[in-house]
């Protein structure tokens, strides 16, 4: 199988991750944290461990590291954990629905009201100043993606981030598909809270999710429960990361997030990884640009991305995927959880075949992808 | 016998708190608090090779969060 669908999830994973997630439930899998045995106090300095190289790839201490189930989980806590009644709520027209459905919820509930700023990846001064009209008084939070998860687009995320902070607007940056292949240091960049996904970029399995905090943002929690500390108490702790950590966290799925991470910088860091990830996608468009029936995205792109989306003309996206995953190619089609994305970019018809490169990709990947999609758009397989 | 240590909330706290003591040339291991009070509830103790005070100031210096310092006796 050739695997083009990195952006959903990395595959494959890299053997120390799968090794170190082995480890932990047959070496050392006690509940990290909770107890005092030996065993339990291993779990916990390996989640420490974990905590303090994102603390270190992020820009930020340990304790502003949460580990969360996933990206979604990271978002909706800190969306609903930095708002108050009557907030005003600015996103943009990009956003995957774990930002889109907790602030449409919100706004639902009464609590808040929320505008959506129109990306246009060819014209960055526009998107900026969209942004910028839609501030208001009551605005004090604003969610943005990095990435676009179906186009594969960039957003200017520092100059709408120094706005925010001119501005006194919380910024929360959804770092889905940028993280391990784009840098985000929270010391130096304008971001306040930075959601993660574990098994994307940074190759961890799945089930593990980070919120990365700011030096002095405070954030609600969304859950309550045991934390292993002032259990005597029956307020939530108000000190971090046990504040938004409730219930057990996944130990092996940290583990393997650890391995990794080291697995990213043993291979040159965020940059190398993009550098791979960026030429197999160019290779990919300089060969789609001379196949007939193909409406290929690549105009959203003007900085160097892993996603790309196209449609073969007369075909839904679906039945593409479908005839490329006969072919042993594996790519996403649909709308990709990102309804304002396709009904801001004229693709709610038949959404997009959307391919995303990993680490493991190779050029051959790309080329046979090419290969068979030049049949499909001539028609050649049933 | 008498315990010495410096008391964590949790065990991030606490493992912050080892390495910056080991950083500095000072030996310390993290255990569980032998004697939490009826207050606090669980919590972690630190048990230090070495001046405890020493190790408490530079603790507070790089402001990682603690619950101060507590001896404890030892029932045989």
């Amino acid at each position: 199988m050739i695997y083009l669908d990195n952006a959903a999830t990395s595959f494959p994973k890299p053997q120390r991750v799968i090794s170190a997630v082995c480890e932990a439930q047959r070496c050392y899998g006690a509940n990290p944290g909770r107890g005092g045995h030996k065993m339990t106090l291993q779990a916990g300095r390996k989640v420490f461990s974990c905590r303090s190289i994102l603390a270190e790839l992020f820009g930020t201490d340990e304790e502003r590291v949460i580990f969360t189930l996933n990206c979604t989980y990271a978002l909706n806590t800190a969306i609903k954990g930095s708002v108050k009644k009557g907030d005003h709520i600015i996103i943009s027209s990009l956003e995957h629905n774990s930002v889109l459905r907790p602030v449409h919820k919100l706004s639902e509930q009464g609590i808040i009201t929320y505008d959506v700023f129109k990306v246009n990846p060819a014209d960055e001064e526009e998107t900026v100043n969209n942004f910028i009209s839609l501030i208001n008084d009551k605005t004090a939070l604003a969610v943005c993606t990095m990435v676009s998860n179906v186009f594969g687009t960039v957003l200017p995320f520092e100059r709408i981030g120094r706005i925010c902070k001119k501005n006194n607007i919380r910024f929360i940056l959804d770092g889905a598909q940028g993280a391990g292949s784009h840098k985000v240091n929270m010391k130096v960049m304008p971001v306040d809270v930075l959601c993660l996904p574990g098994h994307k970029g940074l190759l961890g399995p799945m089930g593990t999710g980070i919120i990365i905090l700011g030096e002095n943002i405070e954030v609600d929690s969304l859950t309550e429960g045991g934390t292993g500390s002032s259990s005597l108490s029956a307020s939530q702790p108000e000190f971090y990361p046990d504040r938004l950590e409730s219930g057990t966290p996944n130990l092996p799925g940290i583990a393997g997030l650890y391995e990794g991470i080291k697995f990213i910088r043993c291979f040159g860091g965020e940059d190398a990884v993009l550098k791979k990830e960026g030429c197999l996608l160019n290779v990919l468009k300089q060969d789609l640009s001379v196949i007939p029936n193909l409406t290929v995205y690549d105009k959203m792109h003007t900085l160097p991305t892993n996603v790309l989306s196209f449609n073969v003309k007369g075909k839904h996206s679906e039945e593409v995927a479908e005839l490329l995953d006969k072919t042993n190619i594996a790519v996403r089609a649909g709308y990709h959880c990102s309804f304002l994305a396709h009904k801001n970019y004229a693709t709610m018809e038949s959404g997009t075949v959307r391919v995303s490169t990993g680490i493991f990709n190779t050029k051959k990947d790309v080329k046979n992808l090419a290969f068979y999609l030049n049949k499909i758009a001539m028609e050649r397989i049933l | 016998m008498s315990l010495t240590y410096i008391k964590f909330e949790s065990q991030t706290h606490g493992e912050k708190a080892v390495r910056l003591l080991s950083r500095n040339g000072i030996k310390a291991q993290l255990r569980r608090n032998p004697n939490p009070n009826h207050k606090q509830g669980c919590n972690f103790a630190l048990f230090v090779k070495g001046d405890i005070n020493h190790a408490y100031d530079i603790i507070n210096e790089n402001n990682i969060h603690n619950l101060g310092v507590e001896s404890y006796s030892e029932k045989l």
